[in-house]
């Protein structure tokens, strides 16, 4: 067993019971410490995806299957394991906060996973304490969530998870309904909890913050992956990408217009172009 | 509309020619209870026919300003104001409810969900005329035309829980449409919604401006909004801190904060210039950002 | 179709007599079949579901109640199942399903909008007909709104959501009526600003783009309806079937 594996989706195929195949075969090996974005236009089956990696969706074929190594060696196997087991390792955040906070105080919201893994008391509170400032909600313990704005109560959300110290964690869209500043702080927070070696997977639809953040995209479309690799190389096989219709950064999409290899930041791009243009005086 | 069809003409952008439709002035806002205002000293003054993007950080009072440019403050939500609102000239303080303005100007919240009251698509569009008690077959022209006009006469039919967040918020502004405001004011509409969703209502708000309505639009998604925004308003801790034509506000001196509200195309612009490099527009688009380079490159090679 | 409802809960709940109730069902069906056109394929899975119960209701009667005479149909050690009871089960068991198909059957054939408009004709305020498409509109979104929220419970780590035993699953939805509550809180509050931007208002008359009228299928009904309801009460009154509420 390897233990840099994290989790391995193996031939998985769902189809839905209405009759619409939304995963068709996929097979997917995650890495520890991989921070990977999971990319596509709706109805690609990312979301199917992201769902099965603790078993809220389970295989519909015989020989699918999903499996989660923890960090003690063990390995959940998302069809004999019950979802409630997987809280400690695998954490998935679901895109609207509302549908996830169950307490009116923001330290009994964390407290309460952390009661249902068997962390409690002392180790519970300083856990509380740590997880509040990591994610910038320090000194909000006692506030009421739902007093809260949407940006505070997503983090609440993405903190809930963290910390419960999973070592995957799974995020749907962290950008959905912020503002530039508060999207890209969230992605610094998980940018942290990656670098603490855990495996972080994002579903989202801001390929400019993919193309920063992600050392791994995956491609969907029409249930199967597309394509996989770091973004510089996902992002530049554009007539792959042609097919899903997935609109990339704008320097990126400047840069394949005028023959540059993928772009993927502003920075990037201002050096490519003073190297092929050159510098001129007289610019305002 | 493009920023290629966008009127080049700025004559109407200049107060003193015509009478602003909408106009702010020196107006602060606080909420009943709140110990602070959420507005201060506002002076706005939005032109017939303009598309005004409002830019900012969340709790800058955005979505507050659009409530009180269309009477949802003071009429529904309380508060205490000074300054005034003037709609077509008139006072807002001089009209007698919610419902004689929305006849003017109105509204799209940001949550699909809760604009939608009926169970197929066909009944929303109808509805706010039926509120008003026009008669049917106006009522049906109206319907006609609006679901022409936004393309979705092929959902007439279907349930509206059923339908995509985008087309949702599509069907909304079509029913607002319908009530043949004068003004709409729109708030984060794509807020909740995916690349394709907030397309169609980013195309949406462009088919409200070619019907010659005015639209004020606060969004976050600065790339799509400075394609159809002729002026554009920057926002933070409850003052206009920007104001002018887009590339203008964009070039302007901005807080590290608000950087993020450039379109990274134009930032690159920026920077290249910073840099020493000859760019002779800012580029706003794509587009744009091609032309550029392409025209230092012929510069670059035949001096 | 209202009437006709009216109707057949009145019998229904007034009879006993199992011949009597299989007709009913029977009835039901075919109105139905002929009228909606909606086969009884299609919703024999949710008929299905009835069976037990009947089966069991059924079950209780005839150990329960005591036969007249001597007539039993079995005996299975100390307990004796009565005819009569077993008689009395399934008429109540018929009863519960021809109940549940009729409103069933009002809900698959009738249109929410025509109900608020058929309200309206009756000269109730626009403002209480409207509730009943608005719920129907509203109702799937919360819903879908506690699923997720017990998936997340699972999620976060409970086991209570997806228990075998009942106390914990009821505890499970305890713990998720307070974000529903202010979630439908939250979202009644927009509604409402939502509805009013959009022009709705509570004194001015309104227009209606919908009619509703009366088709040949509500003509069949109603001449159906009444018929039934005149052999209905022939019956009852000439004393030929024996007409009980409970024994």
């Amino acid at each position: 067993m390897d233990s840099a594996l994290a989790v391995e989706v193996h031939n998985v195929t769902h189809v839905y019971p209405d009759g619409t195949r939304a995963l068709h075969r996929v097979s997917l090996t995650i890495n520890r410490g991989e921070f990977l974005a999971l990319i596509g236009q709706n109805g690609s089956g990312k979301t199917t995806l992201a769902k099965h990696l603790n078993g809220m969706l389970k295989p519909t074929n015989r020989d699918g299957a999903v499996r989660v190594w923890t960090t003690d060696k063990g390995v959940l196997d998302t069809r004999t394991t019950p979802l409630h087991r997987f809280a400690a390792h695998l954490m998935y955040v679901f895109q609207n906060p509302d549908r996830q906070i169950f307490n009116d105080g923001v330290a009994a919201e964390l407290g309460y996973g952390l009661d249902n893994i068997g962390v409690i008391g002392v180790e519970a509170a300083r856990r509380i304490d740590e997880t509040l400032d990591q994610v910038g909600l320090r000194g909000l313990q006692q506030h009421n969530p739902f007093r809260m704005s949407r940006g505070q109560r997503q983090r609440l959300s993405i903190a809930a998870a963290i910390a419960m110290r999973p070592a995957v964690l799974v995020v749907d869209e962290p950008t959905t309904g912020q503002d530039r500043a508060e999207g890209r702080h969230i992605l610094e927070v998980l940018r942290r909890y990656n670098a603490r070696g855990n495996t972080v997977i994002i579903i989202s639809h801001d390929m400019a913050l993919v193309a920063q953040f992600a050392t791994r995209v995956v491609a969907m479309y029409e249930g199967e992956v597309l394509a996989d690799g770091d973004p510089r190389s996902v992002f530049g096989s554009v007539e792959t990408l042609r097919l899903t219709n997935i609109t990339l950064p704008q320097v990126t999409l400047f840069g394949l217009e005028v023959g540059f290899p993928s772009l993927l930041t502003v920075s990037e791009a201002v050096e490519r172009v003073v190297a092929e243009v050159g510098i001129r005086s007289g610019g305002e | 509309m493009t920023l290629e069809q966008a009127p080049s003409s700025t004559a109407w952008l200049d107060p003193d020619t015509v009478e602003p439709i909408l106009r702010a002035e020196n107006f602060s806002f606080t909420y009943d209870a709140a110990r602070a205002p959420v507005l201060v000293d506002i002076d706005l003054s939005v032109q017939r026919g303009e598309f005004l993007g409002i830019v900012g950080p969340t709790g800058a009072g955005k979505s507050t300003l659009l409530q009180c440019l269309c009477g949802v403050i003071p009429f529904y939500t309380p508060g205490t104001r000074t300054g005034a609102v003037f709609i077509k000239g008139r006072d807002l303080a001089d009209y007698r409810g919610l419902a004689d303005i929305t006849n003017t100007v109105s509204l799209v919240l940001q949550d699909p969900e809760c604009q939608l009251f009926n169970l197929h698509v066909r009944d929303e569009l109808a509805w706010g005329l039926e509120n008003r008690g026009v008669a049917v077959p106006e009522i049906l022209a109206a319907m006609q035309h609006a679901a022409d006009a936004f393309g979705i006469g092929h959902l007439l039919d279907r349930n509206t829980s059923t339908l995509s967040g985008g087309e949702k918020q599509r069907v909304v502004v079509a029913s607002v449409f319908a009530l043949r405001p004068e003004i709409v004011l729109l708030d984060e509409p794509t807020s909740e919604l995916d690349p394709v969703g907030t397309q169609m209502v980013f195309e949406a708000a462009g088919l409200l401006a070619a019907e010659g309505i005015t639209v004020v639009m606060v969004e976050h998604k600065v790339e799509e909004l400075v394609r159809y925004a002729h002026r554009l308003a920057v926002m933070e801790a409850g003052r206009i801190t920007a104001l002018g034509p887009v590339r203008d506000v964009l070039r302007g001196d901005m807080t590290a904060r608000l950087t993020a509200y450039r379109p990274h195309v134009f930032q690159m612009g920026l920077d290249l210039r910073a840099r020493g490099v000859a760019v002779d527009a800012v580029p706003l688009s794509i587009e744009e950002a091609v032309g550029m380079y392409r025209r230092l490159q012929s510069v670059a090679i035949h001096g | 179709m209202f009437l006709g409802i009216l109707v057949l809960l009145y019998f229904v709940l007034t009879t006993l007599v199992v011949p009597y109730m299989a007709a009913m069902l029977a009835l039901v069906v075919l109105v139905l079949w002929l009228l909606a056109r909606i086969p009884p394929r299609e919703y024999a899975p949710v008929l299905a579901t009835f069976v037990p119960l009947i089966a069991i209701v059924t079950l209780m009667q005839a150990v329960v109640r005591p036969a007249a005479g001597d007539a039993y149909l079995a005996r299975i050690g100390s307990v004796r199942l009565s005819s009569e009871g077993f008689t009395v089960g399934l008429a109540i068991g018929m009863r519960l399903m021809t109940m549940a198909l009729t409103f069933a059957a009002f809900a698959m054939t009738t249109n929410p909008n025509d109900i608020a408009l058929a309200l309206t004709k009756l000269r109730i305020h626009y403002r209480y007909c409207y509730l009943t498409s608005f719920a129907l509109r509203f109702l799937p979104l919360v819903q879908d709104e506690a699923a997720t929220l017990l998936t997340a419970m699972s999620v976060r780590g409970s086991p209570d959501p997806s228990s075998s035993n009942p106390v914990k699953r009821a505890r499970a939805v305890t713990n998720i009526l307070l974000p529903l509550i202010v979630g439908s809180l939250r979202r009644s509050v927009d509604i409402a600003l939502a509805m009013e931007l959009r022009g709705y208002r509570d004194d001015r008359p309104r227009t209606y783009i919908r009619r509703i009228g009366m088709k040949t299928e509500d003509y069949w009904l109603l001449a159906g309806i009444t018929l039934f309801a005149v052999v209905s009460f022939a019956l009852k009154f000439s004393g030929v079937l024996e007409f009980r509420t409970y024994g």
